[in-house]
C-alpha cells in the first residue's frame, strides 16, 4: 500500500510505502536477487544467465504507474493522493562485486546513455514531473542490497530540494542574466582551492557552503539543462568523472565509500527551466575514517548543517588521490 | 561561455554524433514488472 500524504505545515509530500517494510535486506552474496539467474540456482529477479547494463521496476516500489486508491480519504484537513510514479532500479553490472571504480569507463558511459533513455521515456509519461536518478553506497546511508546499482524515482512533482535550487537559480537569472551554476563552476575553478578534479567538459568540487566534509558536486562546464541535451563528449567527460570520483572517494580511508548520489537536471513537466543547470551531488556521511557526520537536532531541527571541517582542506585531501 | 537560451525557449537539442547506440530489449517478469536489458552497439 502506497499514497503520497501531504505534510500542510512544511509544505510537501511524504509517501507511505507500507510494502517496504519487507523488502529483501543484505542478503547473502550467492542469494542476491539482482545477480544474473541461473538454472537451478538461487531464483534471482534477472531470469537471464547474462546482462551487461540492466533496469528494472522496484519490487519495492513507493510509486507506482497505477497506484491504488489511498487508505484514507481526502480532506481539506488530511490531503492525500495516489502515489503515482515509477520506481527502477538501474543495475551497473552483473558482477556482484564491483564498484562503480573499477567499472572501465566505456561501460560508464553506456550507463550514462541509459540513465539518458530513462529520463527520456520516464519524462515522457504525462504524470511525471521529474526523474530523480540516484545511487545509495553502503550501508551507511541504507543500501540493503550490495550488488552495484542505481535507482530512478520518476515523481509527479518537482522535489523539494531541486525546487529549491529552481527558485535560486531562477532568481539569480532574473537578476544578473546568467546561470548560477555557470557563475559558481567558473568561480571554483578561477579560485581552484576546493577543486578535487576536471576534465575537459566536468568540474568536480567541494561547494564552498559545503554541508557535509566530502560533499563534492560534479558540474558541467558548458550550460547543459539536463542529460538528454548532452553531446557525445560530456557524455564520455561525466562517464570519467563518475570513475576518477569513485576511485578517490574509496582511495581516501581505503576501503568502499559510502555516498548518496543524486543527479540534478531539468524537471519534465514541460516547463522551459533555461536558468537551471546540470550537475550531481555526492553526500558521503563520513567526516573520518572512523566518524559519520550524524543529522541531529541543527541540521533536523533547524535545517542548519554544521560542518566540522573545511572544503579547502577536505578537497585538498580528495585531491591528493585523483587518478 | 555560450549564451543561455532566453526565457521561455527549450534549449535546443544537441544529442548528436554519438559513436555508439544501445539496444534495448524488454520483457515482462512473471509479477507483471518491466525488465529492460541494454546491450552496447559499437559502430565501427
Amino acid at each position: 500500500m502506497s499514497e503520497l500524504r501531504y505534510n500542510r505545515l512544511l509544505g510537501e509530500w511524504t509517501a507511505t510505502a507500507t510494502g517496504r517494510q519487507e523488502r529483501t535486506f543484505l542478503p547473502p552474496a550467492d542469494h542476491c536477487p539482482l545477480c544474473p539467474g541461473a538454472p537451478g540456482a538461487f531464483a534471482s529477479e534477472i531470469p537471464d544467465p547474462h546482462y551487461y547494463i540492466a533496469v528494472l521496476q522496484n519490487k519495492f516500489p513507493s510509486l507506482e504507474p497505477d497506484p491504488p486508491e489511498p487508505a484514507v480519504a481526502n480532506s481539506a484537513a488530511f490531503p492525500v493522493r495516489p502515489a503515482q510514479g515509477v520506481c527502477e532500479v538501474v543495475l551497473y553490472t552483473s558482477k556482484h562485486d564491483a564498484t562503480l571504480a573499477e567499472l572501465d569507463v566505456e561501460r560508464l558511459e553506456d550507463l550514462v546513455g541509459v540513465w539518458t533513455d530513462r529520463y527520456r521515456e520516464l519524462g515522457a509519461r504525462d504524470f511525471v514531473e521529474y526523474v530523480f536518478i540516484f545511487e545509495n553506497r553502503g550501508t551507511a546511508v541504507g543500501v540493503t542490497l550490495h550488488h552495484p546499482h542505481g535507482q530512478i524515482y520518476a515523481y509527479p512533482f518537482v522535489p523539494p530540494v531541486v525546487e529549491r535550487e529552481l527558485r535560486a537559480c531562477e532568481a539569480h537569472f532574473d537578476a544578473s542574466g546568467t546561470c548560477l551554476l555557470c557563475d559558481m563552476q567558473a568561480a571554483e575553478r578561477e579560485d581552484g582551492r576546493r577543486i578535487v578534479g576536471d576534465n575537459h567538459e566536468f568540474v568536480a568540487y567541494i561547494p564552498f557552503a559545503a554541508r557535509y566534509p566530502y560533499e563534492v558536486h560534479v558540474v558541467a562546464k558548458r550550460h547543459v539543462d539536463a542529460l538528454d541535451n548532452f553531446d557525445a563528449a560530456q557524455q564520455r567527460d561525466l562517464a570519467a568523472m563518475l570513475k576518477s570520483l569513485a576511485r578517490a572517494y574509496d582511495a581516501l580511508f581505503d576501503e568502499p565509500f559510502p555516498y548518496v548520489m543524486a543527479m540534478h537536471q531539468r524537471p519534465t513537466d514541460g516547463r522551459a527551466y533555461p536558468y537551471y543547470h546540470f550537475h550531481v551531488e555526492f553526500y558521503p556521511p563520513m567526516r573520518s575514517s572512523e566518524k559519520m557526520k550524524y543529522l541531529a537536532g541543527s541540521e533536523l531541527g533547524a535545517g542548519m548543517f554544521i560542518n566540522d571541517t573545511l572544503s579547502e582542506e577536505r578537497a585538498a585531501e580528495l585531491r591528493a588521490h585523483w587518478a | 561561455m555560450p549564451p543561455l537560451p532566453r526565457r521561455g525557449m527549450s534549449y535546443p537539442k544537441a544529442n548528436v554524433g554519438l559513436v555508439k547506440q544501445l539496444e534495448r530489449r524488454e520483457v515482462r517478469l512473471p509479477d507483471g514488472r518491466y525488465l529492460i536489458y541494454y546491450t552496447a552497439v559499437r559502430k565501427a
